[in-house]
């Protein structure tokens, strides 16, 4: 009896010490999904999954659930539309769909050359495809390519307003200064408006006034050719500027623009790398002379369901990041381990 | 394949020492043995006048290397290399070995190696004495060398105070080859799966006083092998854009002005053209290639007498390396280009004295001058060394102390100590141990590297020691027993890691301390059979190198083993000569490694190769055909994560020695 007892002891020491399983019946459901780059030059990106409530972290589950497939080399962006999740693999050349409530892959969406981020509206997906400087459309029934519609260069984050999908042409390995506007009725280009450099995302304020996030550019080999990044703020219905405020210093390069549940406030990384969380209200004039939340991020994120803010430190971008979840004030709550390079969220 | 030898001092130098030489072959000999052993050729040859100079475990081209560090284990590329395998390239061999840990994208492709938990850039490769790492990148790529053009010698462990910065995991030494022969002409030729060839050339001739050495080589392969699609393993592709060319000459000559005096000057030069393949997740091909054209010059000068030697040399090298990829585009509309070009001038000067029989005193100056230039670099560096040390030696007993200082930029580093001993116990039993700091210079890219360069960092430094016991069986009158285990420790401060800073930029920063210990045990089994001879060769290596401390907060690194840094590798071989034929089974295993600090994992692997070979004499004229299969059992694995190596594939190689 005593043996039994023992070897009992020995094999819940030995199950305790192992990484959370996916639940029972995999049902992933509600949750903060993580997006975990992996590794540059010799790896695949991680999707994890962190449960708001028990507060267990479950790595990599697409691969998981799906026989070991990787999700393939720099996993840029994920994208929830009803049942399914799409998952932009940059380097991959592919974004992969999924249920996901099971996390079972449904498809995926080819011919493209370097996705970065996803939308899908009137069931059709949207991808922005940096290298090719077009947003591709697919269809979500039978993810055929419907049509590729040029725009600038280097497109990355989209939004859906309305009937019109607004592309940030980032530029690429080089420089852009414009957002494309395209026409859902007709998926056809319908303006570009130019900005400050490199637009790169979009937030959308209390007043449905869209704001728009440029970089700068950065030009390492002569610092003195450097811009300074920039906030565009567009009026949604007829589209028209409504301000432009120019950050002061061009040593840092903006991204990853975010709103809160209402749109009072703006949120965004004031770097591209090792970077702080910097906070707006989307009413004032001024830009933010500090950063709201002080550290060396990465990737940024918001729960509307719950106000919070997530960051994703790297580490030393070869280890699982840390990803430090805040509360609305800016006070940390607690940590959570994250993959490989953790940039982007998603919040269900 | 390598296998450590022990030779006597008999085996090593016995014209020399006994008086054999005369006339004409007398100045051949010596101008052989002045350009085999360069530096300090002499002292090894008055150990030949007194027992207490007995050089333990050396080949006769590393005697002034080995004679500083006593005990210094090594492994040679034996013979079998010049007849079947002098067109394989430098890292093929390297691979071979248990004791160290080669790491490429593809066959030709940019080839690195780590040994003992020590990284490429921490282990000094000596051409002729040259430290030839290059001073942009501290690497040296092993595969644009080419086997055929050195005699080879690799010694792990530490040596930083004999061989400055980098000299930290260990040592691979490249000498020049030499025959005896008055003329002798080498062609060895290979053919093989995917589009791979190689040929090497080897010509010498001595003439009164005079030496010439020709070597050429070339080798390409396109590299178009099958592979899993990781996205989709019911699918098998062939690899695409993996091919590369390479090409290499050097050119020797070597003057004995008279039997104290000898001058050599030597010219080699390689070609490399690579294509760089994608990881096998992105679904579209590589367009990205390297080019890369080296070339490395040096003359050396000796002077010997009875009880002094004085070597003076002077090298210079220049690296021309273009990366290339039109898929990136810049503001400028223009396809990326990135260009690295770089200098190094080496001046030296050792002087090494016999002061009585048993004791030997030397001291060694040097002075490198590095810099670099190109795309995203531009920055030079001077370095001026001086060393010293005494050696004592008895038939039971030899040790040595070594120092070191070196000038950095005007800034004067640490002393760095070295002590050494070994222990004759009997004429088959051996210990020997040995202890000393090591160093290693940041490279002219991470101090100069535009934008991210870290001019301020400083030099990782620390210590290592190793203890080595020898012991030689004689099973029967036909067979013999070589033993040998080998235990190390390493420590080293100020590791530099790459990571992005505050200006949206990777920099290099001093972040670790890493310490490595672990052990390596070597059996070689010969015996003598009736017309032939029999080999079975075990090695082993365990090596347990972890993150120590990190200044980076929450590093989940710490008391983690070393990305890329296998625990245990094992190399196998067995060797079965019978009249003129030879067969060979080798077998590698490579355990499993970490390829970053989360849950990244390289499968372990083993590798089997055989070998068929037949030799075929012809007067002076001896013809080498063999047949290989290597990764017989058609393994799937990679040294680093979703690029794959090929799966079984075959070589016929010819080889022609006159």
């Amino acid at each position: 009896m005593k043996k039994i007892l023992l070897l009992s002891l020995v094999l819940v020491a030995l199950l305790s010490c192992k990484k959370d399983p996916p639940p029972a019946g995999n049902v992933y459901g509600a949750g903060v999904w993580i997006v975990n780059e992996g590794p540059f030059m010799s790896g695949t990106g991680t999707l994890s999954h962190y449960d708001r409530l028990s507060k267990i972290v479950r790595h990599d589950v697409f691969a998981y659930e799906n026989n070991d497939e990787p999700i393939g080399n720099i996993f840029q962006s994920i994208t929830i539309a009803g049942a399914d999740m799409l998952m932009v693999a940059n380097n991959s050349q592919r974004v992969v769909i999924a249920d996901h409530f099971s996390m079972k892959k449904k498809g995926e969406l080819s011919g493209l050359s370097s996705p970065r981020y996803a939308v899908v509206t009137n069931g059709k997906a949207y991808v922005s495809d940096w290298l090719s400087n077009t947003v591709a459309i697919y269809s979500m029934s039978d993810y055929s390519l419907i049509k590729k519609i040029d725009v600038g260069t280097g497109p990355e984050g989209l939004l859906v307003k309305g009937t019109k999908l607004w592309v940030a042409n980032s530029g690429g390995f080089g420089m852009d200064s414009t957002i494309s506007i395209i026409d859902l009725l007709g998926d056809s280009l319908f303006e570009t408006w130019v900005v400050d450099h490199n637009p790169n995302s979009f937030a959308v304020d209390i007043d449905g006034h869209i704001w728009v996030l440029c970089s700068g550019y950065n030009d390492w080999s002569n610092p003195a050719n450097s811009t300074a990044g920039a906030l565009w703020q567009f009026q949604s219905g007829n589209i028209a500027v409504v301000r432009r405020l120019i950050f002061a210093d061009t040593d840092k390069h903006p991204v990853h623009l975010r709103s809160d549940a209402i749109g009072e406030y703006i949120y965004w990384l004031d770097n591209n790398y090792s970077a702080s969380v910097v906070r707006k209200r989307t009413l004032d004039d001024l830009l933010p002379t500090s950063a709201y939340i002080s550290g060396s991020f990465y990737g940024l994120g918001f729960d509307r369901n719950t106000g919070e803010i997530y960051t994703a430190d790297p580490l030393d971008y070869n280890q699982n990041g840390v990803i430090i979840r805040h509360q609305n004030n800016g006070t940390p709550l607690d940590t959570i381990e994250g993959g490989i390079i953790p940039s982007n969220f998603a919040f269900n | 394949m390598g296998r450590p030898e022990r030779r006597s001092e008999s085996e090593d130098l016995p014209q020399k020492t006994k008086g054999r030489l005369s006339g004409t072959k007398d100045h051949l000999k010596r101008i052989l043995l002045h350009i085999t052993l360069l530096g300090g050729i002499v002292f090894s040859a008055h150990a030949q006048d007194t027992a207490a100079m007995l050089l333990p475990m050396v080949t006769v081209q590393s005697a002034r290397d080995a004679m500083w560090t006593p005990g210094r284990t090594e492994t040679r590329f034996d013979s079998l290399l010049a007849g079947t395998r002098a067109s394989e390239s430098v890292s093929e061999s390297m691979k071979r070995l248990a004791t160290v840990h080669l790491r490429e994208y593809s066959p030709g492709s940019v080839a690195s190696f780590s040994t003992r938990g020590a990284s490429s850039a921490q282990n000094a490769i000596l051409w002729n004495g040259y430290n030839i790492n290059s001073s942009g990148t501290g690497l040296t790529d092993l595969s644009l060398l080419q086997s055929g053009f050195f005699s080879m010698v690799q010694s792990p462990g530490g040596a930083a105070p004999q061989y400055g910065s980098g000299a930290i995991g260990s040592i691979l030494f490249l000498y020049q080859p030499v025959s005896e022969k008055s003329f002798s002409l080498e062609l060895n030729q290979r053919i093989g799966s995917f589009g791979q060839q190689g040929t090497n050339l080897r010509a010498q001739w001595i003439k009164d006083k005079l030496l010439f050495s020709t070597k050429i080589g070339q080798s390409s392969a396109r590299n178009d092998f099958e592979y899993e699609n990781p996205l989709n393993s019911d699918q098998k592709l062939k690899r695409s854009h993996a091919g590369f060319q390479h090409a290499a000459f050097s050119q020797l000559v070597a003057y004995e002005l008279n039997k104290h005096h000898s001058i050599e000057a030597e010219s080699f030069f390689t070609y490399g053209f690579r294509e760089t393949p994608a990881n096998t997740l992105v679904q579209s091909p590589s367009a990205a290639t390297l080019n890369d054209r080296i070339l490395r010059n040096r003359i050396d000068y000796h002077f010997q007498k009875k009880k002094s030697t004085l070597n003076l040399g002077y090298a210079y090298f220049k690296e021309w390396q273009e990366y290339q990829d039109p898929i990136i585009i810049d503001a400028n509309k223009e396809q990326l280009r990135d260009t690295n070009l770089s200098y190094s001038h080496i001046a030296k000067a050792d002087y090494t004295y016999l002061i009585k029989e048993k004791w030997a005193f030397t001291a060694a100056w040097q002075m490198r001058l590095d810099e670099v230039s190109g795309s995203n670099r531009a920055g030079k560096q001077s370095v001026h060394s001086l060393s010293t040390g005494v050696r004592y030696g008895s038939r039971k007993w030899i040790s040595a102390l070594y120092l070191r200082s070196e000038n950095w930029d005007g800034v004067a580093q640490p002393i760095m100590p070295q002590f050494s001993a070994e222990w004759h116990a009997t004429d088959t039993w051996q210990i020997s141990s040995r202890i000393g700091k090591h160093f290693r210079l940041p490279t002219l890219n991470d101090r100069y590297w535009n934008p991210g360069g870290n001019p301020n960092l400083m030099p990782e430094s620390g210590y290592s020691s190793e203890v080595n016991v020898q012991k030689e069986f004689a099973i029967g009158k036909s067979a013999r027993l070589d033993f040998r285990l080998s235990g190390f420790g390493a420590h080293t401060e100020n590791y530099i890691i790459w990571l992005p800073g505050n200006q949206g930029m990777f920099s290099p920063e001093n972040l670790r301390t890493v310490s490595s210990r672990g052990f390596e045990l070597m059996l070689n089994y010969s015996l003598k059979i009736k017309n032939g001879s029999l080999q079975a060769y075990w090695e082993s290596a365990f090596v347990e190198a972890k993150v120590f401390s990190s200044y980076l907060e929450n590093d989940h690194s710490v008391g983690r083993q070393l990305i890329y840094q296998p625990k245990w590798k094992h190399s196998a071989h067995l060797n079965w000569g019978l009249k003129a034929w030879t067969f060979r089974i080798e077998n590698v295993y490579t355990g499993a490694l970490a390829t970053n600090y989360s849950s990244g994992i390289l499968d372990a692997f083993n590798l089997t190769n055989m070998v068929l070979g037949r030799e075929m004499n012809f007067g002076k004229t001896t013809l080498n055909l063999s047949f290989t299969c290597q990764n017989v059992w058609n393994m799937r694995y990679a040294t680093i994560p979703y690029f794959p190596m090929p799966g079984r594939n075959f070589l016929l190689t010819f080889g022609f020695q006159l």
